[in-house]
């Protein structure tokens, strides 16, 4: 018998409940989404109230200088101030020596290696980790990429960290290296500083990474 | 007070009773920008909202998304009419910021074409093996979705929308397409994923 829209309708709720319970990590990230939501629409409000406190300090101060003498002189201190300001923040913005900060390290390893990796990387930023099966990587029907990513190699000790555009940190386990090379997933001559295409599939794992003959665009 | 003037009131009193709860929340938060009434708008919506995302990308870029999303909520708070329907509103920013998101990272190459190609047993053994990794990964099984993420990009937006409860005509702006090609998308998705799900 064909199922009816209905049941599909059915189906699609009862897969968000799993989804829900599934997914241990959608509560962490939703509320922190939520505080970072709540969080930028305080900023705004506090910015738009200094705005208006801004404004009205000005209103009374034009109101104070109504003499043509002291506006003259008011404008040219203030021209002086800005000149001074703008200085200040040039000095600021120009710092070559800034350091990237990485905040998100995604793990990539087969099931149960996640503490593995996280030891041997040493890091205690916002980790995500991707498990992968054996059966995974041999089956060819899953080999379909979704999304291509731009990487650069930045260190080998069996397992492989790569960075990605928006500087996030891509760890890959030794065993899900040696596992990707049998199975001829990892092309060409990667050494440290080799930038690559890293092909993740619809759930986010990696499939295959290809040295990338021209550099992609981040 | 007038006829006209009654007519007026009773005509805008009706016209404030029709607004659903999140309209009336958005249109305080337009006024206020409170806190409150955008956090009760988050809750109501967010996982609602995340599920879809999460559907047509990955879950890092469905959060990502979604931040923005919120974010350009905020920002165009003001722009928010009377007589919108609020979910439509934040699905189409969210829709938009999506692809904006892929084009801006080159990075998401949907590939329906790849998918179409694939025969129903190939599907069915596709969909076999992501259950099958889903349980080893201790997680309860969910044909539904593995069925869901094989159909063709546009094909599961119309799809997993109609599903949040739009309608077609809302389905239709959310997307930017004609009504009839909404209509043929959702026709063609539910015909596969009811064959998928039948003989699974």
């Amino acid at each position: 018998m064909s199922l009816t829209d209905k049941e599909l309708q059915e189906a699609f709720r009862r897969s968000q409940q799993v989804q829900k319970q599934n997914d241990i990590m959608a509560e962490q990230v939703n509320s922190k989404l939520r505080a970072a939501v709540l969080a930028h629409n305080n900023g705004i409000a506090k910015s738009s109230a200094t705005e208006r406190a801004f404004t009205s300090a000005t209103s009374h101060i034009r109101a104070y200088f109504a003499s043509s003498t002291l506006r003259i002189t008011a404008v040219a201190f203030s021209l002086v101030a800005m000149l001074g300001v703008y200085h200040i923040g040039l000095r600021h913005e120009y710092n070559p020596g800034a350091a990237h900060q990485i905040d998100i390290v995604h793990y990539h390893g087969f099931v149960g290696e996640d503490q593995l990796l996280a030891n041997k990387t040493g890091h205690d930023y916002n980790a995500r980790f991707n498990a992968y099966t054996q059966q995974y990587i041999e089956s060819n029907l899953v080999a379909r990429a979704v999304a291509l990513e731009p990487a650069t190699l930045k260190a080998q000790d069996g397992y492989w960290l790569l960075v990605n555009c928006s500087n996030q940190q891509v760890v890959v386990s030794e065993n899900l290296i040696a596992s990707l090379n049998t199975h001829g997933r990892i092309e060409g001559d990667i050494d440290i500083g080799t930038r690559v295409a890293l092909a993740f599939d619809a759930q986010g794992r990696i499939l295959a990474i290809k040295q990338s003959a021209k550099a992609l665009m981040c | 007070m007038s006829i006209g003037a009654s007519l007026q009131s009773l005509i805008q009193g009706k016209r404030t009773t029709a607004l659903g709860v999140s309209e009336r929340l958005m249109l305080q938060y337009g006024k206020k920008g409170d806190d409150a009434s955008l956090a009760a708008l988050f809750d109501l919506h967010s996982n609602k909202l995340f599920y879809f995302l999460r559907m047509l990308s990955d879950s890092t870029m469905a959060e990502d998304v979604c931040q923005r999303t919120w974010i350009k909520v905020i920002e165009r708070r003001h722009l928010f009419k009377s007589g919108e329907n609020f979910q439509a509103w934040l699905f189409t920013i969210a829709r938009r910021t999506l692809i904006d998101e892929c084009r801006k990272n080159s990075k998401i190459e949907y590939n329906s074409e790849a998918v179409e190609a694939l025969s129903l047993s190939d599907q069915l053994k596709h969909v076999q093996i992501s259950v099958e990794n889903d349980v080893a990964k201790g997680l309860e099984k969910d044909a539904f979705k593995a069925c869901m993420q094989l159909l063709p990009y546009k094909q599961k937006e119309a799809l997993s929308l109609q599903f949040e409860g739009f309608t077609v005509e809302q389905i239709a702006i959310i997307c930017s397409a004609e009504k009839e090609t909404v209509k043929t998308r959702i026709r063609y998705a539910k015909d596969t994923l009811k064959t998928m799900l039948e003989k699974l």
